[in-house]
C-alpha cells in the first residue's frame, strides 16, 4: 500500500474533531466535522445551504487543518485527470489532490468518511469543487446520477429543465416557485432510478440568476445577495426548498432561446444531445457510467422542447400543462 | 479501408435513443450528432456490417460514395476502429436520405481538461483559462 495511503487511513482513525453541522446533500445526510465551526459553516455554504436534519448521516465530511501539511501528497506524475491520484486504485480510497494549491479531497466508500484539507484559505466557490466532486462520488456510488439541470416540483412531482447557460432554466425556476412549486434546483440535481421511475433530490439551496431580472414582475423570493466574482444574484431558497425529500420526474424540458414558443415533444435521442456533454462537463469523472445514466434518464421521462416565453402568464400555463 | 467496423470503446462512448445517435470521445472532448439515415446506418456498422451490407438493405436508391463518405468521416473522428470477426450482419431496411456526421467541438476544452489545475483561476470549473 502506498505513503498516501497509509496516512489516509491513519487520519481515518485518529481525526476526531469536535465541531458539528448537518446538511442534507442531494439524497442523503452529510454531518461535517471539524475543529473551527467557522470553518464548517464556510463550507456548509459551498455544500449549498439547507436545513439541519437529524437522521443518521449517510456521509460523514471531515475536515482536516494543519495536519495536511504531514501528507505525502504524490508528485505530479501520479496524479492523473481531474488531479485524482491513480496509485490509490485498489487500497479503498479515492482521492482529488491539487499539488500546487495543497488541496485534498479523499473519500473512503466502504465507511462513508470523506477527509477534505486545504493549506490555503480558499473563497467557498473554490471549495464547491471539490464538495461537487464529492456528491458527484456519492451519487456514483449509490447508482444515482448527478444532472446538470433546474428542477422544480409540485404534489411530489417534478419538471427538469435542461439547456445551456443563459437558456433560461432559472428564470423558468424562479418563477415557477413564485408561483408555488416547491424548488428543487436551477443548476444541480440529484436522480435515483427506481423501477421504471425517477426520483429527483434538490442539492443546493441557493438559486442564481445573472441580473437583470428577466421577468421583473414574477412574485419576488426575497432579497438577493450579489456576487461579483460570478456576475449573479444569489437567493437563499431554504425557504421554498425541498432538498431532503423526493419528487417523481415527469418531465423534461430542454430549454433554448431560439426554440419553439409552445411545448414541443423532443425525441429522447436530442433530448440526451442535449443533456449528456453538459452533464459530463458539469460532473467530471466516470464519463461513461454518467453518459449511461443520462441515456437511462432520457427514456424515463416525456421530453420536449421549449423557447423562452415573454410573460409569468406564459410559464405558469406550461406550468400547468405539466404538473397539473 | 477495413470491411467490418466496431464502436472506438472505451475511448468514445455512444447511445442511440428514438433514431438519434449521440456519440462522445473523451479523449478529444468531441461530441457528434447523427440523425435519421445516419443514425441508421450509424448502428449498422457498429454492430459489424459491411458498406456492401448496409448499401443491400437500403430501401431506395442510394450512391455507394455518400456512404463510403460518410464511413470515411466517422474514421477520421476515430469513432470506429476496425472490428477482427468477420460474420455477416443483417441489417434492418433502411430508409435512405443524408449521411451527415455533425461534429461539436465547443466543449473540448471543458471535457479534456484537468479541473483541479486547468480552470480559470477566478471562476474554477468548469471555466477554462481565458474562456
Amino acid at each position: 500500500m502506498n505513503d498516501l495511503a497509509h496516512w489516509l487511513d491513519h487520519q481515518l482513525q485518529e481525526s476526531a474533531p469536535e465541531a458539528t453541522l448537518s446538511r442534507s446533500f442531494g439524497g442523503r445526510n452529510v454531518l461535517l466535522r471539524g475543529d473551527d465551526f467557522e470553518e464548517l459553516q464556510q463550507i456548509s455554504w459551498a455544500l449549498g445551504e439547507a436545513s439541519a436534519i437529524a437522521r443518521k448521516p449517510s456521509v460523514e465530511l471531515r475536515v482536516l487543518g494543519e495536519v495536511l501539511r504531514t501528507a505525502p501528497i504524490p508528485d505530479e506524475n501520479a496524479v492523473g485527470p481531474y488531479g485524482v491520484v491513480l496509485t490509490l486504485e485498489g487500497t479503498g480510497w479515492r482521492a482529488c489532490v491539487d499539488v500546487d494549491e495543497g488541496r485534498l479531497l479523499a473519500y473512503h466508500a466502504a465507511s462513508r468518511v470523506a477527509l477534505s484539507a486545504a493549506l490555503i484559505p480558499e473563497a467557498p466557490r473554490h471549495r464547491s469543487e471539490f464538495g461537487r466532486t464529492l456528491l458527484h462520488w456519492l451519487a456514483t456510488d449509490d447508482g444515482n446520477l448527478v444532472v446538470h439541470a433546474g428542477a422544480v416540483g409540485r404534489a411530489g412531482k417534478a419538471i427538469l429543465f435542461i439547456g445551456p447557460g443563459g437558456a433560461g432554466k432559472s428564470t423558468f425556476v424562479r418563477v415557477a416557485v413564485g408561483a408555488g412549486a416547491t424548488f428543487l434546483g436551477d443548476n444541480a440535481l440529484e436522480v435515483s432510478f427506481e423501477g421504471d421511475g425517477v426520483a429527483t433530490w434538490g442539492v443546493y439551496g441557493s438559486l442564481k440568476v445573472r441580473p437583470p431580472l428577466v421577468l421583473p414582475d414574477a412574485v419576488a423570493l426575497g432579497n438577493a445577495r450579489h456576487d461579483a466574482d460570478i456576475g449573479k444574484d444569489l437567493y437563499d431558497m431554504a425557504a421554498y426548498a425541498s432538498l431532503g425529500e423526493p419528487h417523481a420526474a415527469c418531465s423534461l424540458v430542454a430549454l433554448s432561446a431560439d426554440g419553439p414558443r409552445e411545448l414541443t415533444p423532443l425525441g429522447r435521442g436530442a433530448a440526451l444531445f442535449a443533456l449528456g456533454p453538459s452533464t459530463m462537463v458539469q460532473f467530471p469523472l466516470y464519463g461513461p457510467e454518467v453518459f449511461a445514466a443520462c441515456g437511462q434518464l432520457v427514456r424515463s421521462l416525456d421530453c420536449w422542447s421549449l423557447g423562452q416565453l415573454d410573460t409569468v402568464e406564459d410559464h405558469g400555463r406550461i406550468l400547468e400543462r405539466l404538473l397539473g | 479501408m477495413p470491411e467490418r467496423y466496431e464502436l472506438s470503446a472505451p475511448e468514445v462512448i455512444a447511445d442511440l435513443i428514438d433514431g438519434e445517435a449521440v456519440a462522445i470521445d473523451l479523449t478529444t472532448g468531441h461530441y457528434h450528432r447523427l440523425r435519421g439515415a445516419s443514425a441508421e446506418v450509424w448502428e449498422a456498422l457498429i454492430r459489424g456490417a459491411t458498406e456492401e451490407e448496409i448499401l443491400a438493405s437500403a430501401a431506395g436508391p442510394i450512391d455507394p460514395k455518400s456512404l463510403s463518405d460518410f464511413v470515411v468521416s466517422l474514421c477520421e473522428e476515430s469513432l470506429l476502429r476496425e472490428r477482427s470477426s468477420i460474420d455477416p450482419v443483417a441489417v434492418p431496411a433502411w430508409e435512405p436520405g443524408m449521411l451527415e456526421l455533425e461534429s461539436f467541438v465547443d466543449l473540448e476544452d471543458i471535457l479534456g481538461i484537468d479541473p483541479i489545475h486547468e480552470v480559470d483561476p477566478d471562476r474554477g470549473w468548469p471555466h477554462a483559462p481565458d474562456a
